[in-house]
């Protein structure tokens, strides 16, 4: 039997009214259709639309958004399993989510903005199976015009002034992910907390991340998930790329990034770390757990190395274990 | 009995009456050294695993635990797990927990339901 299609929207907010005229209808259609609503979105936009809408607001599920401050990948995947468990339950519910970003800790050159685009790229695929429809609020009010550009080339829907209309530029998960994984990763720091050519004895390798991120104020299960994602990386070095083996560690700002480079240079698979590991299969989870752990993670291979640069801002990384 | 495994004994493994207890780092290096014992420990009758002193685990050890989980699943015995923070941790973030071969204990991650078997 042919599946349902997935409705993943955008809908882009460039001002209150369009909250007005295009997500308060939305949700008074869902309301008459007796659809289950579930809302995660900034607490300004729930002021504007509970002004709107009045009693209505009461039969909505208001969720709470500061799981957009653990990292992005447990973010997205804590967003799956909500859907599992309402399709697990026979329900259909529709997500209203509305990302937000600020309120952490990275370098200002490194984007999350840009990294969560490649999980609305990938929900396509991996948010699909559960019939939940899903509709991204994206403000272009704070967001630059090319974020803007991207977000509706990503979304196979987009939510107008006439309703739910598909979105003629839509472009696949699969290109827009291959087209992203060569963007560079900019430079390292000359001067590094560690430099180190680890062998596949790792164990000294950890000791020296972990007391590295208790240097930096970690505790010690923020300090875990750093050595635990740092050593998925280096193992998948060793097991798919090929000596010498580099692992640097710095400190900007509020965040520890960690870099590993290997002389392979071979092309990290685009999907590799998106796609969530199934119950059973006894490979892949390196860099699952690499994405879930750390808040950005880039990849490259350009001349002959392969790099994956993991940040682990300090906001987030605590409030991953809340 | 002490049973140093892999380089400069990174786990270690020791037989507490009916348990078998974990000690150590758990990685890519002898997660495969560790297998075929711990599967014969499985046949021989053993359920309880004390993983609660491991310290490293990453998913070399959640491919040696499904490894156990699919022994103790084809002999229709459900094993028990006593599991330091990190490897709940690991086995929640993979959504590996639920399954009915196993038990885990310990505290299970806040934030991060588990998801149901077969469906993700």
């Amino acid at each position: 039997m042919r599946r349902a299609p997935f409705h993943h929207s955008a809908l882009i907010v460039d001002s209150d009214e369009t909250l007005r005229d295009r997500l308060a209808p939305l949700i008074e259609r869902g309301m008459v259709a007796h659809e289950p609503m579930l809302m995660v979105v900034t607490a300004r936009t729930e002021g504007i639309i509970r002004g709107i809408l009045g009693l209505t607001a009461t039969r909505v599920v208001w969720g709470d958004s500061s799981g957009f401050y653990r990292s992005l990948g447990t973010a997205y995947e804590m967003f799956r399993r909500y859907l599992v468990r309402q399709h697990r339950n026979g329900q259909r519910v529709h997500v209203v989510a509305e990302p937000s970003f600020d309120r952490t800790d990275l370098p200002v050159a490194v984007s999350r903005v840009s990294e969560y685009l490649a999980y609305e790229a990938v929900c396509n695929q991996v948010y699909a199976p559960y019939g939940c429809p899903v509709t991204c609020l994206w403000d272009s009010r704070s967001q630059s015009p090319s974020v803007i550009d991207q977000v509706r080339g990503l979304h196979p829907y987009e939510i107008g002034p006439y309703g739910r209309t598909r979105q003629p530029r839509f472009v696949s998960s699969e290109a827009y992910l291959r087209e992203r994984a060569n963007r560079g990763l900019g430079a390292v720091p000359e001067a590094n907390d560690l430099d180190i050519f680890p062998t596949e004895d790792m164990a000294p390798v950890r000791a020296a991340v972990n007391a590295w991120a208790f240097s930096a104020g970690f505790d010690e299960a923020m300090a875990g998930d750093v050595v635990v994602a740092v050593s998925e990386i280096i193992a998948n070095a060793f097991v798919h790329g090929s000596a010498p083996v580099r692992l640097r560690c710095w400190r900007d700002g509020g965040t520890l990034v960690a870099q590993v480079d290997d002389a392979g240079g071979a092309p990290i698979p685009s999907e590799a770390g998106y796609i969530p590991p199934d119950n059973i299969s006894p490979g892949g989870r390196g860099l699952w757990l690499a994405r879930q752990l750390a808040d950005v993670v880039l990849t490259s291979s350009q001349n002959g190395v392969t790099s994956v640069r993991l940040h682990f801002p300090y906001a987030v990384t605590v409030a991953n274990h809340d | 009995v002490y049973t140093p495994t892999g380089p400069d004994g990174l786990c270690l493994v020791w037989r507490d009456g009916d348990r078998l207890c974990l000690d150590g780092d758990i990685d890519q290096t002898n997660a495969d050294v560790l297998r075929p014992d711990l599967i014969e420990d499985i046949r021989a009758g053993v359920v309880d695993f004390d993983l609660t002193s491991v310290r490293f685990f990453g998913a070399a050890g959640v491919r040696l635990l499904l490894a156990l989980r699919a022994e103790a699943s084809d002999r229709g015995t459900v094993l028990r797990v006593a599991c330091a923070p990190m490897v709940r941790r690991v086995l929640d973030i993979c959504g590996v927990s639920d399954h009915e071969a196993w038990t885990l204990m310990g505290p299970p991650e806040p934030g991060r339901a588990a998801c149901p078997t077969g469906e993700n």
